[in-house]
């Protein structure tokens, strides 16, 4: 009997591990595909030596198709305030015009979902490594991403800066005066 | 015991010793505390740029101490780990300048804190900084790097709250 006993017992634990497997899966299936359009984000806006202006133009596009179609997007000093998808993918392009390689990756990133499923927000640390006329550079970014939810799809709505560390107000000054005159 | 077995106990012996339970219960007993050592205690950090040149080099490794301001603030002069959003696996790397309720600014490179010339021994060349004044709040440091050859607006440095703060760094 108490074979028999330890089996039942065995069988309840399985059955209660997959539950709360199935439970989790479940809660986490916003962040798993706010985590996979990030990527796929990622993927898209990194570049190599020799791209096509028209692959260029083709990833601008599809970028913009993962965000609301009058998003708020404000990413510093030295890109300009976007409101617009169409202003989006001009900003790109240009953008992967520009520079001659460019390689994202996202260090680290926190995402909150709300209650209702329907909003969400990534507080994320990116790296950028780009080379421009031969010259490599890197920057970190520390960026928060408002998402909502439209036709059952994660859309980003804004794109706001995150600074841990706050510059004092004349070297954010001179940051936005040297990008004025170049 | 033949001649042949002997080397064969000896080499269980030196790999998973007399009880194999015991041995297996200690190893991972003994991952245990890695893991928790290393990511809660003592962070290694490797250097990407060159901020913090001359005393931190690009490329160069080290270890953050998760626990050094777990009983007090970070002093003047310090070096601290500076947790940015969403995680710990980016941090920056500062040099803590200005404490809570001071006044800092810098004159041509030289650095001055609430009206007092401070010195900076850590320096290799202390640049040409000018900044005006900037008052920190109760749970606010004043931090920067130590290259200041490098331009302003392209050097990493301000106000940054206590709770950001994550550690110190062994150098």
């Amino acid at each position: 009997m108490p074979s028999r006993l330890s089996s039942r017992l065995g069988l309840a634990v399985l059955a209660a591990a997959v539950a709360l497997y199935g439970a989790l899966a479940w809660h986490h299936r916003d962040v798993s595909r706010i985590s996979r359009r990030l990527d796929r984000l990622r993927k898209l806006f990194n570049k190599e030596a020799g791209e096509s202006p028209l692959t260029a133009l083709r990833r601008a596009h599809e970028m913009a198709g993962a965000f609301t179609a009058s998003p708020e997007i404000r990413l510093g000093p030295y890109l300009p305030d976007l409101f617009s998808r169409q202003e989006l993918v001009v900003a790109v392009h240009r953008a992967r015009l520009l520079l001659e390689e460019i390689e994202v990756t996202i260090r680290d990133k926190l995402i909150t979902v709300s209650d209702d499923r329907q909003s969400a927000t990534t507080d994320l640390a990116a790296e950028g490594v780009y080379l421009y006329r031969g010259e490599q550079s890197r920057d970190i970014t520390e960026i928060r991403l408002t998402w909502v939810k439209e036709n059952g799809e994660w859309l980003i709505r804004s794109a706001v800066p995150l600074e841990t560390i706050q510059p004092p107000g004349k070297v954010r000054r001179m940051i936005q005066r040297g990008l004025a005159n170049p | 015991m033949n001649d042949e077995s002997q080397p064969a106990s000896l080499l269980k012996k030196f790999t998973v010793g007399e009880n194999v339970k015991t041995t297996v219960r200690r190893a991972i007993l003994l991952a245990l505390f890695c893991l928790l050592l290393f990511n809660y205690v003592l962070l290694p950090v490797r250097v990407r740029g060159i901020s913090m040149e001359p005393t931190f080099h690009d490329g160069s490794w080290h270890v953050a101490n998760l626990l050094q301001f777990a009983t007090r603030g970070p002093r003047r002069g310090e070096v601290v780990v500076i947790s940015m959003v969403g995680g710990r696996r980016t941090l920056y790397l500062k040099r803590v300048l200005g404490l809570p309720g001071e006044t800092i600014h810098f004159f041509n490179g030289q650095m001055i804190v609430n009206g007092r010339e401070e010195t900076e021994p850590y320096l290799g060349d202390r640049g040409k900084w000018t900044l005006p004044q900037v008052t920190l709040a109760a749970d606010e440091y004043f931090v920067a790097g130590d290259n200041r050859t490098a331009p302003l607006e392209t050097h990493t440095l301000g106000v940054v709250k206590r709770k950001k703060i994550a550690g110190g760094v062994f150098r």
